[in-house]
């Protein structure tokens, strides 16, 4: 038994199947959903992070596992091998909520809207070091058309098609410049601790 | 190190989902899929960081070509800014005088920028507020005083803000957070943010609606704890369209 009460604790529940992780967190067993929490929680983040801004995001994550470990400890998740499926859905629900519940104020902010918050001290220094990175990242491209590929294909959202067809490549060499960037990328994300591609 | 030679499989549909490329129905079973999959969200984690990248690199180029060439036109706005004065110069020239009042390092901002986005979104004040013979610059989300010697700053407010960027000195070690707070004549204060951060060019940023921008004069502070770092006035106009 743990401290969070009756069953299974630490990396033992971080390998449960899902339903067996449900099943803990309908039992009492505060361990299994901190491990639930830990476990989707970055895929949470990642996705909120696209569709809201940062302050929002940060609302509709807390407002996300609110309601999602009172409705598993309730029992209102029908098929627990689903679990990931579920939690999505609530995140998804909740962003629509927020925006429901705040559009009235959208078009006359009050005095709070008006200031957007201010990055945290870890966050300005992050942006610069990536920022610092990827300039590198750039010098060491091969030619000014290869960032240029880059720049078009990520910034612009423009098409490969395109993009070959107007800079005469191949699409050999394109996914070339692609695949480069993605390899110098992982390893400043490796050297950082930002995320682990394996 | 040759990248080549390694067989690291990075999966197409990161571009795809990143770049917005995927239909509602792709994109649920793609997000539910990174959820379970470590793997495949330290992918998009990492290209995600490299679009950020990207972008940012992007407006620092734009922003230092801009400061080179308004730089440039400044000096030869200046030229003749001599040779022709007129009433409205003499006008405009109060706001680019700086206001010292408070501290050693004393600004006035005037923003222009309003003139070009004016002329396809006609607003509430901008039909008597001519601000004639000055430049536009469209510096995207980045403000910044174009040079160290002239007290003036450019802005280009997106569809909804303001940015306004208020320089710092620079210190050593870790910058300690900045407040800033803004005041209207009658010294009431207008809009206060804390715990704000100098970006690496040793400037804060406010973000302000674009409909609490009216014209007029402004003072500001920017404070650590109870001292004043730098303080200054400015004005804010918007063009005719």
């Amino acid at each position: 038994m743990s401290e969070y009460g009756e069953g299974p604790a630490g990396d033992a529940l971080s390998e449960l199947p899902y339903e067996e992780l449900v099943s803990q967190i309908k039992a009492g067993n505060a361990q299994a959903e901190l491990s639930m929490v830990t476990r989707f929680a970055p895929g949470i983040r990642t996705m909120l992070g696209r569709k809201c801004a940062p302050d929002i995001a940060e609302d509709v994550f807390q407002e996300t596992w609110r309601v999602t470990i009172e409705k598993v400890r309730n029992g209102d998740l029908r098929q627990p091998d689903r679990l990931p499926a579920f939690i999505h859905q609530i995140a998804r629900n909740q962003v629509v909520m927020y925006f429901r519940k705040n559009s009235d104020t959208q078009e006359s902010p009050d005095d709070n809207d008006l200031v957007a918050p201010g990055p945290s001290p870890d966050q300005a220094y992050e942006t610069n070091q990536l920022q610092e990175y990827v300039r590198h990242l750039i010098d060491q491209l091969e030619t000014p058309r290869d960032r240029e590929i880059l720049n078009r294909f990520y910034v612009n959202e423009e098409d490969k098609d395109i993009i070959c067809e107007d800079l005469n490549l191949t699409s050999q060499h394109f996914n070339r410049v692609i695949y480069r960037a993605k390899m110098r990328m992982k390893s400043y994300c490796v050297k950082n601790n930002k995320s682990i591609v394996k | 190190m040759n990248y080549e030679s390694q067989s690291i499989q990075f999966d197409e549909r990161v571009d795809h989902y990143l770049r917005g490329r995927m239909s509602e129905e792709e994109e649920l079973a793609f997000e539910i899929e990174y959820l379970e999959n470590p793997d495949l969200l330290a992918q998009v984690e990492m290209v995600e960081q490299l679009i950020q990248g990207l972008k940012l690199n992007e407006s620092a180029l734009a922003y230092e070509t801009l400061a080179t060439d308004t730089t440039a036109q400044i000096a030869e706005s200046t030229t003749e800014y001599k040779t022709e004065r007129s009433s409205w110069q003499q006008w405009l020239q109060q706001w680019f005088t700086p206001q010292t009042a408070w501290g050693a390092i004393a600004a006035t901002v005037f923003l222009v920028p309003l003139m070009s986005i004016m002329n396809n979104q006609p607003g509430p004040h901008s039909a008597n507020l001519a601000v004639e013979g000055t430049y536009v610059h469209l510096l995207g989300q980045r403000v910044r005083s174009t040079t160290r010697t002239t007290d003036t700053i450019y802005i280009e407010p997106d569809q909804s803000n303001v940015v306004i960027g208020f320089a710092t000195e620079p210190t050593f070690g870790v910058p300690e957070p900045l407040t800033v707070t803004v005041y209207n004549t009658e010294d009431q204060i207008l809009w206060q943010q804390q715990g704000l951060q100098p970006d690496y060019r040793w400037t804060v940023y406010l973000s302000v609606h674009k409909r609490s921008i009216t014209p007029g004069e402004y003072r500001y502070e920017l404070t650590n704890g109870d001292s004043i770092v730098n303080s200054g006035t400015f004005a804010m106009a918007y063009a005719e369209p």
